[in-house]
This record gives structure tokens, C-alpha cells and sequence, in this order.
């Protein structure tokens, strides 16, 4: 199911919250809604479910409007809760027969997902006993019980322990093989770096970034190296780095245990280094451009203006 | 619609299986059934205990007397003051210090129609009951000795000093002493109710807002079937247990009529009169309007607040209104044909209780009941409208508690 957001804009009362926001999430593919507390995700994902309309602009799937087949989502909001009082059991069968599914089959595939999600001898139970862990996986297969096309994840990591993390990135990483569109809406940059291909950064209700995340770092300069050296040749690589032939290329040099981090003044003289430093005599291991991480990416982009709301 | 069906399953069957609503029902279940079957229950107790008759007679209290006339005789003593055993004295002199010696316990002096009475104030109540008799037995005597010296017969006296007169009451239309009591009681029962169910919604509401589990809901269903449902499926709740009570009420009442015949004609009447005029269904009838009129109210108003500390802020005026209905109740039992009671019995909010008073109280046309049934149709159909419009964006908002000027914008916005 392809996705795609064309100019919408939102405002309420006096508040402009949402400005020409546009983007496309390819069927299949693994997208990162990313932007600061405030920046205006969750409303976008509020219109693409369809719980209130924009004030102007489109969202499709598949060319419909997305709120009316938003029975076909499946959505993981960020305000987590369930009923405190009641068994996870009944829980997940009303919520799947809202979604249009019968009762059984709703049973069926309730103790199906939390099996998957290594959470199955909680069925029988009620939310308020379990960890915040668990709480989150049980919403997980909640999101994922009407078998969706298009799975709306926001902030999925928050609160999970490394174990249950690793157990979600598993699931994730399956459904997405499975070829259904994952969008992810978060502010932890690895876990989104991490899965998604494609993203869309928003800030002040703006899109300041959007693409291939590959392609957007590329288009970042690759003047920042990582050069190891063998063992034993650490003070050679340090002295080759500080020779009168090396220095005048370098824009900075940062000494670690094993090598060094260095800054080239012009990305193209990357070659003239290496060979500097090979006919030196270092004995090196690895010399590797250092991309860009998308958090560094984000801060650049969305570090400067105050938050919002 | 199937929607809407899940919904009231889920809200219904999560209200009848809470505890506390199997613990209410259970016990008022328990004191309807018990406190309708005193005269059942009662008569079991005499039968195993014995009943007063077949225990042994009181013992006698000592009391003495000093009459001059000579008229008091034991017949006539024990006639009036049967629990007493007399001592006839010879002077009153004296008197107050036997009874503080406790020679005996009371003493009477009498002399025409002049009389004194000694005796310890140990009871109000029993100087009360005795001075009345001790009177009517002073003049008695008085009027039967002078009817006597009139040439009377002792036959003729007896005839005229006892002749009573037999009087009958015929109510016409309703009886106000037996529904009054009715009246009062179905009124507190429709307030209690329908302020406990319309504050099951609210909590409900409320509950699914701070516990975030509206924002799953109302991207899995539509906010109309979320709230009807709801509303519907506490309101189908609520009279469950209603109904409960009423059967339960009806049912103990009713096999016990023989029985609170005998023990209180009283309420034997209530009961009739409850029976009779299909009270407990117009009671059923003006439960649902009153619960829909507010529960729409809370339902709309609840959705606003995240938290329930919130909740007060924005239920301050629908609890004036059941507070103002209920107060105008039980004052129209009062007045019943008051006009102010028969305007107030048009409007919406407040004619669930005082419309039911008027059809406990007096004898209401039935176009006037029809036409308060159709206004509170068309106000619970408006209500339920503009309560869904509140609810669709209230659902949506998160934050500090709206000012009534916002939800009025919810409305504009729905």
C-alpha cells in the first residue's frame, strides 16, 4: 500500500500546526517520521488515521483518502493505555472486533501475536499487573491484530529493556520482509536510522529534510575520516599524520587508542592522504569516510529553533 | 451499527460483572427482599418463639386509691386500668411518701371530677397514655352518676355513654397520604439511580482518557458508536439493576400483601397503589429519560478532562441540575396541583422526577403524559446529537481542563 501526503495543513484555533507537509511512504518500505516533542507528528498521523480531517491537503492510500481505509492500519499511538480493570483477553477481542474482525478470530490471532511476542501467559491477564515492557508489547500485538498493510508506529522503543527491544526489532524487521509498510514515528534517531529507507523530518510543523536516508547523507561532505593502524604502529600513523607533507591537507586530527579521527580541509585529496601515509611506511587497517549519523543530521537541522508545544 | 453492538457488549458486560455493582445489587437485593417480607418473616419468628398471647400475663403494678364518692369500684378500675392491682385507701395523706417507701407505685386521688395522680415520672410516654385514660374514666363515672341521678337506667346510660360514631372516608381520585410515601421513595430511588449511572459514564469516559486507551479506540471505531454505546451500555446496566430491585421490591411485597394486611393497612395500601397504576413502569419510563438526560451530559462534558481530578470542573453544572430536579421533587410531593409544579413537569431535565410525582400524586390526562414523553424524546435525541459532537473533538484534546466557551467551540468545530 503506497501512502502519500500532499501539501496538508492544520491549524487549531490560532495555532498553525501543520505547514504544506508532503511526503511518500513506498509499499514495503520501512519510513521515519521524525522531528523534536511538539513538532507535529502525531498530528500528521492523527489525520492519516482519519480522527480529524486537515484544513487543507490530501492523504491517500492507494489512492483513497487514508481515514476511510484506516480500518486496513494498524497504529501504535504514542498515549499507550489499555483498561486497567479488564483481562487482556476481552481487550483484544473488543478492539478486534471493532476492527471488523469476529470474536474468534479475534481470539485466534490475539494469542497467535502475543505467542510471537514471547508474551503469551499473559493473555489471561490484567494490563495493571504487568511491566511497562510487557504493557508495550501486548499494544504491539494490539496494533498488529487486524493483519494491517500499513503498521503506524510511534515511539515503539520507548520503554523497552534491551531484550524486549531486540524481540521488536526481530518483529519489525519480519513484517517489513514481508513486504508491509512500516511508517515510524519517533526522536530515538539509531532505532529509525537503524530500519527505515526512506524519512521525513519535521520541525515547526515544517519538512525540513525529506528522501532516501542514504542519499541524504551522502549529500553530506565525506572529508571526516577513521583510519586505524596495525598494532604497533599507532605512534607511526600519529607521526605520518603530523608530518610537513600530511599536515597542510588536514582540517583537524583527533588521536584515538587505535588511530585517529581526521577532518580533510577538501574531500578529493582523500587519495593523496592515503598515499601519504602508506609511503610513510604505516601499516594501515582500515581507512574508512565516517557518514553523518542521522542524530547529527537532526540536530543540525532541528537543534535550532526553540521547542514549540 | 455493529460497532455500536461491540460497544454496549463491552460496557455492559464490564459493568455487571464489577464488583461493586455485583456487591450494591446483592445487598439492596437482600434488605428489598427482607424489608418486604416483615410480616412473612415476623410471623416465622413467632413461630418459633411464641407469639405475645401465649406468654405469661404481665405481673400486676401496685397502685392505690382514695376515692370519697365510693364510685370506683374494682370493676371500674380494672375496666380502664386493667394492668393495675388497686389498694383502696382510706386518705390521701400520706400518699407521696408510701410511693417513695415503695408500698406502691402510683397513686390516684379522686373527688367528683377533680382528681390527682402520684406517681414517679419514670416514662413520659406512660404519664402520657395513662392521664387520657384516667380522664375519660373520671368522666365517665361523672356523667354516668349524674345521667343516673337524672332517673336514667343503668342499660340507657351504658347505651348512651358508649354509642360511638362510625365514619367513612371515601377518597376521591388518588390517595395522597398512601402515595405520598411512594412518591417519596421512587423519587429518592430515581435520583440515586440515575446520579450513580449518568457518574458510571463520566468515570467510564474519563477512566479511558486518563488510562490512554481512547487514543486505540478511537482509531479502531467511530466516536459515535464509542459513546452510544457506552451510554447505552451503562444505561441497559443501570436497568438491569433497576429492574432487579423493582421485581425483587414487587415480587416480596406482593407474596407478603396477605400478611401487611394484618400487620399495617398502611402500606398495604402503598403497595396497592404502587401496583395499581402502572407506577413501577412509569418509575422505569422516567429512569431512562433521566438517566439519558444526564448521561449524554457526561458523556460529552467527560470527554473534555484527562484526568479525573479534572472531572469536578466540568460537572458542576449538570449535578445542580439533578440537585435542582430532586429538590423540585420532593417539594412538588408537597404540592402536587401547585402550577409551578405542572410547568416544571415540561421541562426536559427536571420532568423525569417531577412529572413522576405528578402521576404518583394526581390524576395527570393522558395527553399531558404523552406529550412530556414525546418532549423528552426529542431532548434526549438533541442531547445525544450535540453530546456527540462534544465527544467526537473532546476525545482528541489532552491538557488542562476546557472552559465552557471551548466546548461551545467543540460544537462549532464537530
Amino acid at each position: 500500500m503506497e501512502l502519500i501526503a500532499d501539501k496538508i495543513n492544520k491549524s487549531f484555533g490560532e495555532k498553525r500546526v501543520l505547514r504544506d507537509i508532503s511526503f511518500a511512504v513506498r509499499p514495503g518500505s520501512a519510513f521515519g517520521l521524525i522531528g523534536r516533542n511538539g513538532s507535529g507528528k502525531t498530528t500528521t498521523i492523527r489525520i492519516i488515521m482519519g480522527l480529524f480531517p486537515a484544513d487543507s491537503g490530501t492523504v491517500t492510500a492507494d489512492g483513497e483518502p487514508s481515514g476511510k481505509v484506516a480500518a486496513r492500519f494498524g497504529y501504535l499511538p504514542e498515549e499507550r493505555g489499555l483498561y486497567p480493570k479488564r483481562l487482556i483477553s476481552e481487550q483484544m477481542t473488543y478492539i478486534g472486533q471493532l476492527r471488523g474482525m469476529t470474536a474468534s478470530d479475534a481470539r485466534r490471532r490475539s494469542v497467535e501475536l502475543l505467542e510471537r511476542l514471547e508474551a503469551g501467559e499473559y493473555y489471561k491477564k490484567k494490563i495493571d499487573t504487568l511491566s511497562k515492557g510487557n504493557q508495550q508489547k501486548i499494544q504491539l500485538a494490539i496494533a498488529l491484530l487486524n493483519d494491517p498493510e500499513i503498521i503506524i508506529l510511534d515511539e515503539p522503543f520507548s520503554g523497552l529493556d534491551p531484550v524486549n527491544a531486540h524481540i521488536l526489532k526481530e518483529l519489525v524487521t519480519q513484517l517489513a520482509r514481508e513486504g508491509r509498510t512500516i511508517i515510524f514515528s519517533s526522536h530515538q534517531m539509531a532505532h529509525v536510522e537503524e530500519f527505515c529507507d526512506d524519512i521525513c523530518m519535521i520541525d515547526l510543523g515544517q519538512v525540513v529534510l525529506s528522501g532516501n536516508l542514504r542519499e541524504i547523507k551522502r549529500t553530506y561532505p565525506r572529508n571526516r575520516l577513521l583510519i586505524t593502524a596495525d598494532e604497533g604502529d599507532g605512534d607511526a600513523l600519529r607521526r605520518a599524520l603530523g608530518s610537513v607533507a600530511a599536515a597542510p591537507l588536514l582540517a583537524s586530527v583527533e588521536h584515538t587508542p587505535r588511530g585517529a579521527l581526521a577532518t580533510l580541509r577538501v574531500e578529493a585529496e582523500r587519495g593523496r592522504l592515503l598515499s601519504i601515509l602508506t609511503e610513510a611506511g604505516v601499516r594501515i587497517d582500515s581507512f574508512s569516510v565516517i557518514e553523518p549519523t542521522l542524530e547529527e543530521i537532526f540536530i543540525e537541522r532541528a537543534g535550532g529553533a526553540n521547542e514549540t508545544a | 451499527m455493529k460497532q455500536l453492538k461491540t460497544v454496549f457488549k463491552f460496557e455492559y458486560l464490564g459493568q455487571i460483572r464489577s464488583k461493586s455493582y455485583i456487591v450494591m445489587t446483592v445487598i439492596l437485593l437482600v434488605v428489598m427482599a427482607v424489608g418486604g417480607s416483615v410480616p412473612a418473616i415476623s410471623g416465622l419468628f413467632k413461630s418459633i418463639f411464641g407469639d405475645g398471647g401465649s406468654k405469661e400475663p404481665a405481673e400486676l403494678k401496685k397502685a392505690a386509691i382514695y376515692d370519697a364518692s365510693g364510685l370506683y369500684t374494682g370493676d371500674v378500675l380494672s375496666a380502664f386500668l386493667p394492668e393495675y392491682e388497686w389498694i383502696a385507701l382510706d386518705t390521701a395523706d400520706g400518699v407521696a411518701e408510701r410511693i417513695e417507701g415503695g408500698e406502691f407505685e402510683s397513686a390516684l386521688a379522686i373527688d367528683g371530677l377533680n382528681y390527682t395522680v402520684y406517681e414517679k415520672q419514670e416514662s413520659i410516654a406512660a404519664v402520657a397514655a395513662e392521664a387520657e385514660v384516667i380522664e375519660a374514666m373520671v368522666r365517665s363515672v361523672y356523667q354516668s352518676e349524674a345521667l343516673a341521678a337524672e332517673g336514667m337506667s343503668p342499660d340507657r346510660i351504658a347505651s348512651v355513654l358508649g354509642a360511638s360514631p362510625v365514619g367513612e372516608y371515601v377518597t376521591v381520585g388518588k390517595d395522597y397520604f398512601q402515595n405520598y410515601a411512594l412518591a417519596y421513595a421512587l423519587v429518592i430511588l430515581l435520583y440515586m439511580s440515575i446520579m450513580l449511572y449518568g457518574q458510571m459514564v463520566l468515570t467510564s469516559v474519563v477512566t479511558e482518557k486518563s488510562s490512554k486507551a481512547m487514543e486505540l479506540l478511537v482509531t479502531s471505531a467511530r466516536p459515535m458508536s464509542l459513546m452510544f454505546g457506552k451510554v447505552f451500555g451503562t444505561g441497559f446496566a443501570g436497568l438491569t439493576q433497576f429492574g432487579a430491585y423493582m421485581l425483587c421490591a414487587a415480587a416480596a411485597l406482593g407474596l407478603n400483601l396477605r400478611g401487611w394486611e394484618m400487620m399495617s393497612p398502611v402500606m398495604a395500601g402503598i403497595i396497592n397503589s404502587a401496583f395499581a397504576a402502572g407506577i413501577l413502569v412509569y418509575a422505569v419510563v422516567f429512569f431512562l429519560f433521566g438517566f439519558f438526560s444526564f448521561a449524554f451530559i457526561y458523556a460529552g462534558l467527560g470527554s473534555t478532562v484527562s484526568r479525573m481530578e479534572d472531572a469536578g470542573n466540568v460537572t458542576v453544572i449538570p449535578m445542580i441540575l439533578i440537585l435542582a430536579a430532586y429538590l423540585l421533587g420532593i417539594s412538588s410531593i408537597m404540592t402536587p396541583y401547585a402550577i409551578y409544579v405542572r410547568i416544571c413537569s415540561y421541562v426536559p431535565f427536571l420532568s423525569p422526577m417531577i412529572m413522576f410525582v405528578r402521576i404518583c400524586m394526581t390524576d395527570v390526562p393522558p395527553y399531558e403524559i404523552a406529550a412530556v414523553i414525546a418532549l423528552n424524546c426529542a431532548y434526549v435525541f438533541g442531547l445525544g446529537y450535540i453530546s456527540a459532537k462534544i465527544y467526537r473533538v473532546g476525545v482528541m484534546m489532552y491538557g488542562k481542563a476546557p472552559k465552557l466557551r471551548d466546548i461551545a467551540r467543540y460544537v462549532r468545530q464537530a
